[in-house]
């Protein structure tokens, strides 16, 4: 992460004023990467689909909650220092070490302590639960999981700050994360700047298109030729 | 059988969300916290309802499989099973069919039936349909399920009053259920009447809790503090 400039405040803002799957055709047209890559697959539920588009830093780390243990399990305060060190916005990354459909990683207390800290969002292959509360108590922060679960279970952390696969998503600490309603997806750094740009593009080519669609004009020899 | 709470623990208990349920239960050093709820993959269908609690009407169902020449639908052990129980009850479906994601066990008509005989809620593995009608029909009605599929299938009440398994949460005749927007647990007896309480005090701790963390106090180092790590 620091290869590449941290994006200004308006640069976020202004990809987050853009919807994730625009967003990825912008990625996609500055043919930085294959196509078929760079996004979470439909197994990755939005849990706010209502809320504008997440952007933020990933911070990652690996957790568990569904293995019985004996003893207390380990902490989060190395997590939270990390959150609190990286550059802003940051979307915490769960890694499930567990049983995915049984563990729990973000509840409404913690969600409190990372959106503190500066996080706008989570992502993970496990649960989550408090979907009222984290509502009432981080309005505006998303959550991405594989659903909702609602024991605590036996929570304990384990690596912070490795890469770790999200439903088929890579994602290294530092990644620069876009997600809304209709998925997640990484923003590669090195275009990371560039990408607005076309995504407003894009947005124009595909408003002209539609327009045309539903004019009195419309044809299909017309729709292969000019557009 | 469980033991029966009055109106009351009742009403306490649906004070009290589901998340904060479990974290009083395991308070309560009853159960491990890795047991007692269903996994993901049990969805509920009405977020937006208040906690529903309620004693476990069991039954097996089947509608993926062909019908079979013989077999006869349990539903009158069903219906009585409903009437007999104490209330409120919550009729708990397990998918025994072939193929659990495209079976279908409850609809709107059902619902209808099983709110009206004092059921506030029903729990299945497999799929439901109707959900606008349930809505319609049975106002406050909550449903849990795998999720929504379109056609009945050829839909039997196979056994009934047996204990079952849904989505790793094993679920005996007679049980309380506690169930929201966060997921579905079973309440131990042991505990029943006293769970409530603790769960008042869980909200009031967290409550303060986030209100350090929201205040000009908050630093990593005073929250270490007072979490004690």
């Amino acid at each position: 992460m620091n290869d590449h400039p941290v994006l200004r405040p308006e640069q976020l803002g202004e990809l987050a004023s853009i919807d994730s799957p625009t967003v990825n055709n912008a990625v996609d047209s500055l043919g930085f990467r294959d196509p078929t890559e760079g996004f979470a697959s439909s197994e990755l539920r939005c849990i706010y689909p209502d809320l504008p588009p997440m952007v933020g830093y990933a911070i990652t780390c690996t957790d568990d909650s569904s293995t019985p243990r004996a003893g207390p399990g380990r902490g989060y305060q190395e997590l939270y220092e990390a959150i609190q060190a990286a550059p802003k916005p940051v979307v915490v990354v769960f890694k499930c070490l567990g049983d995915p459909r049984r563990s729990l990683h973000m509840g409404d207390v913690m969600a409190s302590i990372v959106g503190r800290l500066g996080a706008v969002g989570v992502v993970t292959d496990g649960g989550v639960r408090d979907v009222a509360a984290v509502r009432e108590r981080v309005p505006g922060f998303q959550m991405f999981a594989g659903g909702i679960v609602v024991g605590g279970g036996a929570p304990s952390l384990g690596d912070v700050g490795i890469s770790v696969s999200i439903f088929g998503l890579t994602i290294s600490p530092g990644d620069l994360l876009h997600g809304d309603a209709n998925g997640l997806l990484t923003i590669p750094l090195p275009i990371a700047d560039r990408v607005a740009e076309a995504a407003k593009s894009i947005q124009q080519r595909e408003k002209e298109r539609v327009d045309f669609v539903r004019s009195d004009g419309f044809a299909i020899d017309q729709l292969t030729s000019a557009h | 059988m469980a033991r029966v709470l009055t109106p009351d623990q009742l009403e306490a208990l649906r004070k009290i969300d589901t998340a904060t349920m479990t974290n009083a239960i395991d308070h309560l050093n009853v159960r491990p916290p890795t047991a007692g709820f269903a996994s993901l993959e049990l969805q509920c269908l009405m977020p937006e309802l208040p906690p529903m609690v309620g004693y476990a009407v069991t039954a097996t169902g089947d509608s993926s499989s062909p019908a079979i020449p013989g077999r006869k639908s349990q539903d009158r052990a069903l219906y009585e099973a409903i009437r007999d129980s104490p209330k409120p009850a919550i009729v708990v479906f397990q998918n025994i069919g072939t193929d659990r994601i495209r079976s279908n066990q409850f609809g709107d008509i059902m619902v209808t039936t099983f709110n009206r005989m004092g059921a506030v809620g029903a729990v299945t593995d497999g799929g439901i349909r109707d959900l606008a009608g349930m809505r319609r029909r049975a106002p406050g009605f909550q449903m849990f399920a795998a999720g929504a599929v379109p056609s009945a299938g050829v839909s039997i009440v196979v056994e009934v009053g047996i204990t079952v398994s849904i989505c790793g949460l094993t679920i005996r005749p007679g049980e309380l259920l506690h169930g929201d927007a966060n997921g579905l647990i079973t309440v131990p007896d042991d505990i029943a009447d006293e769970v409530a309480a603790e769960g008042e005090r869980v909200l009031e701790k967290e409550q303060k809790k986030v209100e350090f963390i929201m205040s000009d106090e908050f630093s990593l180092e005073r929250l270490a503090e007072i979490s004690g790590w």
